[in-house]
């Protein structure tokens, strides 16, 4: 949804990487309906899977989804919430969003929930996608692959040339979310919750497509 | 006396009743400063507001600050044309790659947190367009 100037001169990735909780637990090991998150400082739960929610997407051999893959909806009491997490947003060409800081704990219950929290930003893959065509109409056609390492530096190779790249969610808040949990988490006050109904692995996209009017 | 040439970014503001007189010819007339404006509104029958970079040695720029000042025009060292609201700054980075002259940048590798350097700002207002936080806001 950013903004893209001409002849590839940018482009525009979303998630805090490392620290994105869908992305420490990519096989929804420990989140799932019913556990509790930290919601812009409130104490809310997950719901439900969200929107555009895909479980059953391609990953790299550690399980890390290399496309857009799992989502959550979330619910919470919004008077316990803090104004600096709860952000209206607006971006020219697209429209109105809301951007929330959320923060969702996870429990390291054997090795494997461990090994895949270490998940670092050279393991993620984000897809290079062209939005002034491919993705408008829905080719599927990826450019490559970049790791959310080389989105960091500010810099990525497209094409054997340089494209700026600028990151549309806030790792500096992310951090402060995890912080603040953490400490939450010490006192005593966040309380954990086991998830009572698991998070579909095997659903995919649905592209909407245009049919013919019937006469 | 210090003969070295130095150049520092100011903000001027007319009252209403100083807008018709040619400061910048004085300055570079008079004053022997190089000026380099980066961005002015100025209207008739109101207020003022010019951004500029001025070069010249320590004396000449504190001599042309002085003949502005005779004209009832307030002279702005910091805060200038744009102003970054931390409040409201998440510091996402989605502004960095529009700023030409890199004035907002990530800052630290580690945090991730935007800096912005108002001394580089060349006032071109891409941020003011871009952030979808409205941390970015012009003073005029």
């Amino acid at each position: 949804m950013g903004r893209l100037e001409p002849h590839q001169k940018n482009g525009n990735y979303c998630s805090a990487g490392q620290l994105s909780p869908l992305l420490n637990d990519p096989y929804y090991e420990t989140i799932g309906i019913g556990t509790r998150v930290w919601l812009a400082g409130a104490h809310g739960h997950v719901y439900a899977e969200g929107t555009q929610h895909a479980g059953g997407v391609g990953r790299t051999p550690d399980g890390v989804p290399t496309v857009g893959s799992g989502t959550l909806a979330l619910t919470g009491d919004m008077k316990q919430m803090r104004k600096e997490f709860v952000r209206g947003v607006s971006f020219s060409g697209y429209g109105v969003s809301l951007a929330l800081g959320i923060g969702i704990p996870i429990p390291i219950l054997n090795e494997e929930v461990l090994r895949r929290t270490c998940v670092r930003d050279r393991d993620i893959l984000a897809p290079v996608v062209d939005y002034g065509s491919d993705y408008p109409q829905n080719t599927g056609n990826v450019i490559c692959h970049v790791n959310y390492e080389q989105l960091r530096t500010g810099q990525i190779q497209v094409h054997d040339e340089t494209v700026e790249v600028g990151s549309l969610s806030s790792y500096y808040k992310a951090l402060e979310v995890a912080n603040l949990l953490a400490d939450e988490i010490r006192r005593g006050d966040f309380r954990l919750a086991a998830p009572i109904a698991p998070l579909k692995k095997d659903t995919k996209m649905k592209p909407l497509l245009q049919r013919e009017p019937p006469r | 006396m210090n003969e070295e040439t130095v150049t520092k970014k100011l903000m001027f503001y007319f009252p209403k009743c100083e807008c018709d007189k040619p400061i910048i010819y004085h300055l570079v007339k008079d004053h022997h400063l190089i000026v380099n404006v980066f961005r002015a509104k100025v209207t008739p029958e109101e207020e003022g507001y010019l951004v500029l970079d001025v070069t010249g040695t320590e004396k000449e720029i504190q001599d042309g600050i002085d003949f502005v000042k005779t004209f009832n025009v307030t002279v702005n060292y910091s805060g200038k044309g744009v102003i970054l609201d931390e409040e409201r700054c998440t510091h996402c980075g989605y502004c960095v790659p529009y700023c030409p002259p890199r004035a907002l940048k990530i800052e630290n590798g580690a945090t991730r947190k935007v800096a912005y350097n108002e001394s580089e700002c060349i006032e071109c207002l891409a941020c003011i367009r871009i952030c979808p936080f409205g941390a970015c806001t012009s003073a005029f």
